[in-house]
């Protein structure tokens, strides 16, 4: 789906040229920076599942070499779960698995087409069972039974999201990222993932700010209400787009608009350019403000992920848009 | 559900209910139950009490009445007066606070004790100056550069800075930990660096009653590795945690930031405290435990303090040299967090996390 983007206040023409010049700039500035297979965080660090999969994501529709390598690169590093550690070898798996995952499946489609490799339609149904088990569950197995007894099937569904590391608490940042990498379309066998993503929903809403928004995930600490974050609630909204109608979702798009001024990061302007424009609005100041916030050099700053993800929210006024779906299932 | 169905739940229903709580409450799965049990440390063992300092410690408390002073020239008359350790060549690595920002809390270490910082370890003859954290909360470390001013001093001043959730990490055993934790990663900057300096702001702590040096070295824990907030640290116990991070990364000195502190419903919804002092020392137990002191506590009130004062160094003020102002002219009674007034919440809480 291409995006309309008459409603930037330059001309349409002007407007997609300052996007097109933006993300040509930012493409060479990739490319130069691409090593052993993918990009670390900041220049002469090492490989980073999340920097990878970003800057990847953002030039996906660039040279297939890239596609290649990085694809090589997820396979490699891919863990016998099924999910994928920040780097190679850096223990076990843990929230990058959602990114990691998002890549492939977003290097790997073709024409909206499901996956067609079958290297990466395998490491994918592992990766999938990876994020269907490290969900978290408040209850063990004899708890859940007792529920089922107690209150039928209906008691078993729950909020559910994910932790960063498994065995913890869930949070909205991983919680995001793995259900925005279920959430795009074209999802193998969805229906098997139907309870999953209707779970996280329901984590989403059970934990949002009574002010409006997200934060980390704490609504509250020992009584005291906490703030929203602009983070944390344009990367909620991006993937609670089935429930456009939910107070929460109202509520959350109200706070993001409120702070559309205050938004002085690369990071910030790019999850609310993705969100806004998935829920039908006109980030305007948002898209000139990163424009303006673009280097020299190509690049919105100095961490490769912020770049890549600032390059993927430009992306949508020019090429397509992946991040759009208005189903429970796409 | 409305009133009516409420008011109609018979006896069996409720007796029904009761034992499914209470078989719940026993199956829950054992790391997301309420009240993990960490809020409190076990007695350290005769291994972990090895590593403890030796000998008497120095620390320096410097009056500040505000950022405008000359913070540099005050803190270097004050340590001129004891000793401090050499950093003549050295890598020095700065660790200030900057968790969360909220306009209109004193959240984070001021950019003028920073910048003060800076002058004091290039005069001491440092070779690099690093200034590097790792928020706990917020990812957007640009947006915390700018809103805090932080970023802005260290453009004036040319330095770098590093974003310690982001940096390539190393896995480094836990000796004699208090967590069960075998080994924790860690920031290669911070394992690379030959002296790492903590510059906290002084606040109270919901979670362990008040934040100083030691607690904020939770920041140089890499998020890319143990998430925002680093959830498994906290589950493994934050006063534990803070020990096992302090015996790990051994920190060369601690530079807190008093001048504004934080009192109340710290470390991020306090109120600002204006403390007008600046506590300097190479022993952080003894610099938090005089910090304590300052902020009218004692340091016995706070587990980690008590238990770092047999593993890591002094707390007892018989055991600590204090140099520039004492603890009865510059003692402030900090109001203090909700669960020193009620430590019941901290067996309750459902998560130390926030």
């Amino acid at each position: 789906m291409r995006l309309e983007t008459k409603f930037l206040p330059m001309l349409y023409e002007e407007a997609l040229s300052r996007i097109k010049q933006s993300r040509r700039k930012t493409q060479e500035y990739l490319l130069a920076n691409f090593k052993n297979g993918g990009w670390g965080y900041h220049l002469g660090n090492q490989p980073a599942t999340e920097a990878t999969a970003w800057c990847a994501i953002s030039l996906r529709n660039g040279p297939s070499y890239i596609k290649d390598e990085v694809n090589q690169f997820l396979l490699e590093n891919q863990n016998a779960d099924g999910g994928w550690s920040t780097g190679p070898e850096i223990g076990n798996s843990d929230w990058t698995s959602g990114p990691a995952i998002l890549a492939l499946r977003l290097l790997n489609r073709s024409d909206k087409a499901q996956v067609v490799d079958e290297r990466i339609e395998k490491a994918l149904s592992k990766a999938f069972i990876y994020l269907f088990d490290s969900r978290v569950d408040f209850f063990g197995p004899t708890a859940r039974f007792v529920i089922f007894l107690w209150k039928g099937q209906q008691g078993l569904s729950y909020g559910r999201g994910w932790p960063w590391t498994p065995g913890c608490f869930n949070w909205v940042e991983p919680t995001s990222y793995n259900l925005l990498a279920l959430r795009v379309p074209s999802l193998p066998s969805p229906g098997v993932y139907r309870e999953v993503i209707e779970h996280a929903n329901k984590f989403f809403i059970e934990h949002a700010c009574s002010a409006g928004g997200w934060n980390h995930g704490s609504e509250r600490a020992l009584g005291v209400k906490l703030p929203p974050y602009t983070v944390t609630t344009a990367e909620a909204l991006l993937v609670l787009q089935d429930l456009k109608e939910h107070s929460a979702v109202t509520k959350g798009l109200a706070f993001l608009d409120s702070v559309s001024e205050a938004h002085p990061s690369a990071m910030s302007l790019a999850w609310a350019i993705l969100a806004r424009c998935a829920h039908g609005q006109k980030p305007i100041k948002e898209v000139e403000a990163l424009l303006n916030n673009q280097n020299e050099d190509g690049s919105f700053g100095s961490n490769f992920m912020v770049t890549g993800l600032a390059s993927t929210a430009l992306s949508i006024f020019a090429d397509d848009n992946p991040f759009i779906f208005s189903e429970l299932i796409n | 559900m409305d009133n009516d169905e409420k008011d109609s739940i018979d006896r069996r229903s409720f007796l029904q209910g009761t034992l499914a709580a209470l078989t719940l409450s026993s199956c829950a799965n054992a790391e997301t139950k309420k009240g993990s049990g960490a809020a409190f440390i076990k007695d350290p063992t005769e291994s972990q009490m090895a590593s403890r300092k030796v000998g008497r410690s120095e620390v320096a408390i410097v009056r500040a009445q505000s950022y405008e002073e000359d913070l540099f020239g005050l803190m270097k008359a004050s340590l001129s007066k004891m000793p401090v350790p050499d950093f003549k060549g050295k890598h020095v690595l700065l660790k200030p606070n900057m968790v969360e920002y909220e306009e209109g809390y004193p959240i984070t270490t001021n950019p003028a004790v920073i910048k003060a910082a800076v002058k004091l370890f290039d005069y001491l003859g440092a070779k690099k100056i690093t200034v590097g954290e790792g928020p706990g909360h917020m990812r957007d470390i640009d947006m915390l550069l700018a809103k805090t001013g932080i970023g802005k001093a260290l453009k004036e001043l040319g330095l770098p800075f590093v974003d310690l959730n982001l940096d390539d990490v190393v896995k480094v055993p836990i000796e004699n930990g208090f967590t069960n934790l075998k080994y924790i990663f860690l920031p290669k900057t911070i394992v690379e660096a030959d002296a790492v300096v903590s510059m906290p702001k002084m606040k109270t702590h919901h979670w362990v009653g008040v934040t100083l040096s030691m607690k904020n070295l939770f920041g140089v824990i890499p998020g890319r590795k143990y998430g925002y907030p680093k959830n498994l640290l906290h589950i493994k116990g934050i006063p534990q945690c803070i020990l096992d991070i302090n015996r790990t990364v051994k920190p060369a000195l601690a530079i807190v930031d008093g001048i504004v502190g934080m009192e109340g419903d710290g470390p991020v919804h306090g109120t600002a405290k204006n403390s007008q002092v600046l506590v300097l020392g190479d022993d952080l137990a003894a610099v938090d435990a005089t910090c304590a002191r300052i902020m009218g506590f004692t340091p016995h009130d706070f587990d980690y303090i008590r238990v770092a004062g047999k593993v890591i160094g002094n707390i007892e003020q018989s055991e600590i040299d204090l140099f520039g102002a004492k603890i009865e002219d510059v003692v402030q009674n900090f109001e203090p967090s909700i669960t020193f007034k009620d430590k019941s919440l901290l067996v309750n809480a459902d998560q130390q996390a926030s």
